[in-house]
């Protein structure tokens, strides 16, 4: 299927995830299918993922995210480097001109670093994206275990 | 010792190393470039060396926990928010559909970051994907034993937090009952491509032993 409205991808993203979207703004970025990972008992670190579609002639950058639930989010970027996994910090992200940014298992994400108990399943977590020119733009994550690798095997 | 004769076991000790490096190869080595199997390594066989780790309850764990079931390890640690909890959840998918047609597997979790991951903490993880994980870890001299044996690495990182990474290999090293290194999947993997992937070096190497 192809789709051209950029409303319609988001909305069917929202249908599919049961994710609240934010709105698209004057500045074009939309946030979708925001959702945080729960885990065991005791876990110290949470993922985050999410899509950013940029619907402006100019490309943007998320320079940081921020939640009531941590005083501590970073943005990572999983990498395959010969077979050894490593975990890169980003200091942003950028989202190319009429394009998006897509946060996912295996990729890049956000490391929240908790302090007490993990998030529960079905809560949500009220994260708030920081972009370049001072644009703020929330989103409810919702909060879901951990998803299997997607995609095909080789 | 006459030169000819020396000129002899020469060219005979050459023949004779030919003759091993050729039986080392052996017929199997050919089926198993033939049978085309992702991820299979076997033969040769690249038994374990012995180890001593602990596992989640505090029990020692060592070489002989290998022993008569067939094994998926990986490796990783529990500050680990984005391939380890992926990787655990496409294998506790994996491990359900290759349990409905035997029960001999085990999947195995090493923590390669001893530091944090007491047992209690490895517990609590693992069996947060399946209840019937195993979770090992013990000291990096053990550790090194196994990850050396199986072609594993891993290599802590400090971060600018005063913390640290831990870069370790993210494929899926399989052990045969014999406790000898079988196969490797390496990502991007998925659960029906690791149980399929496992069915059929197992199917392999039964039918080779």
């Amino acid at each position: 299927m192809r789709m051209t409205s950029p409303y319609l991808r988001v909305a069917l993203a929202a249908l599919l995830f049961g994710a609240s979207v934010s709105p698209a703004g004057a500045s074009g970025l939309t946030v979708s299918s925001a959702w945080v990972t729960t885990g065991p008992p005791g876990v110290g670190v949470v993922a985050g993922y999410l899509t950013i579609e940029n619907d402006s002639g100019d490309v943007r950058t998320l320079n940081g995210v921020s939640a009531t639930l941590t005083d501590r989010i970073e943005m990572h970027e999983s990498v395959l480097d010969g077979g050894l996994a490593r975990m890169r910090r980003l200091k942003a992200i950028e989202i190319p001109a009429r394009g998006s940014a897509v946060l996912a298992p295996g990729g890049t994400h956000l490391m929240l670093f908790l302090d007490g108990a993990p998030p529960a399943a079905g809560d949500t977590v009220a994260l708030e994206l920081h972009f370049d020119a001072g644009e703020t733009v929330r989103i409810d994550a919702v909060v879901r275990a951990p998803a299997a690798h997607a995609g095909h095997q080789h | 010792m006459t030169p000819k004769l020396r000129v002899a076991i020469l060219a005979g000790a050459v023949l004779l190393g030919a003759a091993a490096g050729w039986l080392s190869l052996g017929p199997a080595d050919g089926a198993r470039e033939a049978a085309g199997i992702p991820g299979l390594l076997w033969p040769p066989a690249r038994e374990l060396p012995q180890f001593s780790l602990t596992d989640q309850a505090g029990r020692p764990f060592t070489r002989d926990g290998f022993g008569g079931r067939w094994s998926l390890v990986f490796f990783g640690f529990t500050h680990c928010p984005d391939v380890c909890p992926t990787t655990l959840t496409t294998l506790a998918q994996a491990a359900a559909t290759l349990r409905a047609e035997a029960h001999d597997y085990q999947i195995v979790f090493v923590s390669v970051d001893p530091q944090r991951d007491t047992p209690a903490r490895i517990a609590d993880y693992v069996h947060y994907f399946d209840p019937e994980f195993l979770g090992l870890s013990g000291p990096d001299s053990q550790l090194e034993r196994l990850t050396r044996t199986v072609g594993a690495v891993y290599v802590r990182t400090p971060d600018a937090n005063g913390d640290y990474e831990v870069d370790h290999s993210a494929s899926v090293f399989i052990i045969d009952p014999a406790m000898r290194l079988v196969g490797a999947l390496s990502p991007p993997l998925t659960a029906a491509g690791v149980s399929s992937a496992i069915a059929a070096i197992r199917r392999f190497v039964e039918e080779h032993s």
